[in-house]
């Protein structure tokens, strides 16, 4: 017999205990308000004010993500001339010899 | 007491990031617009560009290039050039477009318009002439708007995001007039609308490359690039005064040196 066995053999094998259910049952049966104690009034008022700084916080990310209001939308407007270039691009019509498609190449590159 | 504790920190995190998140609420905008015709070029090739919404339009990124035929145009981390450096290829026309102040939800509009004339034959056979002048909805222009449509605080923590809204208008074709052989007749205006929101890191250049967007084969290049200014148009830790394009790269300073003071109305640059 090894020293392992022989520590098997002296170790007390589990028995049903009447002390032990009669103390789960009381246990048990007992009020919840007796099972813990009565929330304190400090910690009500930790919950309330923790609650009360997150809805704090949310309305100022709110009103920082909130757009503009509707005067500020008028835009700035500049007009620019047009160059002789330019003007000839926007005026005249596409050219007869440009008629073909022009072969577009494009290799995306995913981000 | 640790409830309390938790509550003042949350209070004191979101007190301390106010002035953070408030400080950045004008940007200077930087942006230039290049028009060519398609038609010049037999073929377009575009590296490191991206679909930008449902249109035409593609975003170009760092590292990124276009090939016009024997042109290139290549976008580096900091700026960009063409074949020759500054030199601007002979197809390409600049809009000039000035140094911008952007504000949350001020629209920035560039505006650039062109009357077009035409003829029109009357009841009794002669023929007059028409014009549709260019502060008409119906001339032929280009027009940018430039938006921030965000907050500093979203902005805060995913780069600055302009929204870019494009408006082409141009004459695709004029309508033929009986025993006229000329191409004089009303034109036909062929019209794109496309905006997109470009989320841009300071001082980064992006480019915007619609590619023959209408019937008139004309393509638009915009490159914008953000840099952060206080509330007085001043880049940071620079004494008033100091010329904002003195950052800019010598080889882009092709527009107006001063920014115009951030108020509503019109404006006219030549």
């Amino acid at each position: 017999m090894d020293e392992f066995e022989h520590y098997l053999r002296k170790r007390h094998l589990a028995v049903p205990s009447v002390r032990l259910d009669r103390r789960i049952e009381s246990t048990l049966a007992a009020p919840p308000a007796q099972m813990q104690p009565a929330a304190s009034f400090s910690s009500a008022l930790a919950r309330w004010s923790l609650g009360a700084g997150m809805g704090i916080a949310a309305g100022v990310a709110l009103l920082l993500m909130s757009p503009r209001k509707a005067e500020n939308e008028e835009p700035i407007v500049y007009r620019i001339e047009a160059s002789s270039q330019l003007r000839k691009l926007l005026i005249s019509p596409r050219s007869r010899t440009a008629s073909q498609p022009l072969p577009f190449v494009v290799r995306s590159q995913n981000p | 007491m640790t409830g309390y504790v938790k509550s003042i920190l949350l209070l004191s995190f979101s007190l301390a990031l106010l002035p953070v998140l408030c400080a950045e609420n004008v940007v200077k905008l930087d942006a230039r617009l290049f028009v060519y015709r398609t038609g010049d070029f037999a073929s377009v090739h575009l590296s490191g560009a991206s679909p930008l919404g449902s249109g035409p339009a593609r975003l170009l990124r760092y590292p990124a290039a276009i090939q016009f035929d024997s042109e290139s145009f290549t976008l580096g981390r900091m700026g960009f050039e063409w074949t020759h450096g500054d030199v601007l290829p002979p197809q390409f026309t600049l809009v000039p477009i000035p140094p911008l102040l952007l504000h949350v939800s001020k629209p920035v509009v560039v505006d650039s318009s062109v009357p077009v004339q035409y003829l029109e034959r009357q009841e009794d056979g002669t023929l007059k002439v028409r014009e549709i002048p260019s502060e008409s909805p119906e001339s032929p222009h280009i027009r940018v708007t430039f938006r921030r449509p965000y907050s500093e605080y979203i902005d805060a923590f995913s780069g600055i995001t302009v929204r870019c809204g494009f408006d082409l208008a141009t004459v695709a074709k004029r309508e033929t007039l009986p025993g006229v052989s000329l191409d004089v007749g009303k034109p036909v205006i062929a019209t794109v609308n496309q905006t997109c929101d470009i989320s841009c890191q300071p001082e980064a250049w992006s480019a915007v490359s619609l590619l023959s967007p209408n019937e008139n084969g004309l393509s638009l290049l915009l490159l914008i690039r953000v840099l952060r200014v206080d509330d007085r148009g001043w880049l940071p830790d620079r004494s008033p005064g100091t010329n904002l394009d003195g950052l800019n790269n010598p080889i882009l300073n092709n527009g107006p040196a001063n920014i115009p003071a951030p108020s509503s109305g019109s404006r006219r640059s030549k």
